[in-house]
């Protein structure tokens, strides 16, 4: 399939995924408004719900915008920074959510050590709190999520891991994950509002900071994502 | 006796809509989140009527459930609303005329669905099918 082909496939996507809860928003006020429901507190309960699908449409756009964004290179200054500082701001930032679903975030240990790359913060930070988000909304009850970082073998690259104990990605849709608007059938279990921009903004994030980003996963057992930074060489400048 | 229609949506605002609209016109209703519950349902209860969402856990499901319905010699004969959110503009726009020979439903249509329309279809296609509304 060509670009346009598939730029047309994606906007259709798109399209639908928008247009589905506006769907389902005008549903629910408009038996409000016709009268067929009177009783005032069924009708404020379907004002919360149609309010609460809104709240999920502002989330798709705001990742709609995301998205655009990184097409202006410069807004994505980078800098020296410490890479663990960044992986744990993301953690401090998700542990209640995942407390709140009964998930185990690992303390994270190495943490406390230094590694630096030439990265931005903000985008960085985005990557991390997708990949926890992930791994806490498709994750098994009680399950955990844990963290591990190594350097290759020339101590050229910083690579961290973040697995969960999930419900796993099937192989089928693997291939798939980093696709424009692509959800696997396990992911469109857990409808969220997500409408599937999430990894494949994390990949161009991760490309964009000359990294890669690699996904296994064994369905019933967890799947584990693993992103490769060049770490930071001396003599490397801030960019302006 | 009134007519049971089985409603099949993934989202669980529209399914109270639709219930509560139903309801209102008398109609008794049973509902679905997926096509495994819906055969179930199917297989156990008189259906008079079916309105079908397209795009469930798969996007295909509606379809499948649509063919599954209308190959089957029990329940060939009840007629199907098949509820879309796509629209001409994706190219994806479904008409009986075009789209009936492969799509074997009596009706399509387009999300979201005005409440006093849907009334209307369902009380055409009940008195074609049964006779009564």
């Amino acid at each position: 399939m060509d670009n346009l082909s598939e730029d047309r496939k994606a906007l259709a996507v798109l399209a639908h995924d928008i247009k589905a809860p506006l769907s389902s928003i005008i549903d629910l006020l408009n038996i409000i408004d016709r009268g067929y429901v009177t009783e005032p507190e069924k009708s404020k309960e379907l004002v919360h719900r149609a309010i609460h699908k809104a709240s999920t449409l502002i989330k798709m756009v705001d990742d709609i915008l995301d998205f655009s964004k990184l097409a202006d290179k410069s807004l994505m200054k980078r800098e020296k920074l410490n890479i663990f500082n960044t992986l744990n701001e993301s953690i401090l930032l998700m542990r209640p959510y995942a407390e709140s679903k009964n998930i185990n975030i690992d303390q994270c240990e190495f943490c406390i050590n230094e590694r630096f790359i030439l990265g931005n913060h903000t985008f960085l930070l985005r990557v991390f709190n997708n990949i926890i988000m992930n791994a806490i909304k498709y994750n098994k009850k009680n399950g955990k999520i844990i963290f591990n970082s190594y350097e290759n073998s020339d101590n050229s690259k910083i690579i961290i891991e973040v697995e969960d104990t999930g419900i796993g990605i099937p192989e089928e849709d693997l291939q798939k994950v980093f696709l424009i608007f692509e959800r696997g059938a396990n992911a469109r279990r857990n409808i969220d509002g997500s409408i599937g921009l999430g990894l494949s903004l994390v990949k161009q994030i991760i490309e964009d900071h000359d990294g890669t980003i690699k996904i296994s996963s064994t369905i019933g057992i967890g799947t584990i994502v693993k992103i490769i930074l060049p770490l930071f060489k001396e003599g490397e400048k801030n960019e302006s | 006796m009134s007519h049971k229609i089985l409603v099949v949506e993934d989202d669980v605002d529209v399914l109270e809509s639709r219930k509560i609209v139903l309801e209102h016109n008398n109609y008794k209703v049973v509902t679905a989140t997926n096509i495994k519950v819906a055969e179930e349902i199917l297989e156990k209860e008189k259906i008079s009527l079916i309105i079908l969402d397209v795009m469930m856990e798969h996007d295909s499901d509606g379809f499948n459930f649509a063919q599954f319905v209308k190959s089957n010699e029990k329940f060939k004969h009840i007629p199907i609303i098949l509820a879309t959110a796509v629209n001409q503009r994706t190219k994806f726009k479904f008409d009986i005329e075009e789209d009936g020979h492969f799509l074997p439903v009596e009706k399509f249509m387009e999300k979201p669905i005005d409440p006093d329309d849907l009334i209307v279809t369902i009380r055409g296609l009940l008195k074609v099918k049964t006779g009564n509304i």
